[in-house]
């Protein structure tokens, strides 16, 4: 004996099938993901100053007399 | 008369509170004498770690707790380590203006200039104040180029 689905209940079949799987297709996944900034703040540590012979003669005679003076050297950095 | 006399004694006595209160400035012999008294004080405060260099030409206190302990000065009798940096750097400053007045630049080059000087003098354990306010043993710092 053969049993046949009639061609209305395969339409309903389907209709239930795809009223039931719509919700589950329209789930959306908000993720709110704000933009981070990260700001590092670099500052320079050495700074290069040119050696002003005038001012380091005059500090070194000033001193010679306290410590005992030094030549001057090219170039420094603070 | 005596009007004019109590004028007269009245505009003394204002100019004398007035050089009274503003003091004659110290002569570089007198600087150089205070520097003198200071100079071991100074230089042992440098090798405890309590005392440093700015790039400002000026001695600063490491660490602030260590200002208010006792220090003994030659001649002087006892100050606070806070006391002595507060009078080492007032005569600094007196240093870099007559220096500064004596070489035409400004003040700020000629203790930039100290600072250079300091800087270069001192001691591998000793503590350098740089630009940005950090702390940094000068055995730490890179060679200048």
């Amino acid at each position: 004996m053969r049993h046949t689905i009639p061609d209305r209940d395969w339409f309903h079949a389907t209709l239930v099938v795809a009223a039931l799987s719509i919700p589950g297709c329209n789930i959306e996944h908000e993720v709110d993901v704000k933009p981070t900034q990260h700001t590092v703040k670099v500052e320079p540590i050495f700074m290069t100053i040119d050696i002003n012979l005038r001012v380091q003669r005059e500090l070194d005679e000033f001193y010679s007399d306290v410590v005992g003076g030094e030549p001057p050297e090219k170039g420094g950095e603070l | 008369v005596s009007r004019m006399f109590s004028i007269l004694t009245l505009v003394t006595a204002m100019l004398s509170a007035s050089v009274a209160i503003g003091g004659e400035p110290p002569t570089e012999a007198e600087l150089k004498e205070r520097f003198k008294k200071r100079l071991a004080p100074i230089d042992g405060l440098k090798d405890a770690g309590k005392l440093g260099e700015t790039t400002q030409g000026l001695v600063e206190v490491v660490h602030d707790k260590d200002a208010g302990e006792s220090v003994t000065l030659p001649g002087d009798g006892k100050s606070t380590v806070g006391q002595l940096v507060s009078k080492e750097n007032a005569d600094r400053r007196k240093l870099y203006e007559i220096i500064g007045e004596r070489t035409g630049e400004t003040v700020t080059v000629v203790a930039q200039q100290a600072a250079i000087r300091n800087f270069r003098q001192a001691s591998p354990n000793h503590w350098l104040k740089m630009r940005n306010g950090q702390w940094v043993q000068k055995k730490d710092l890179p060679e200048p180029k």
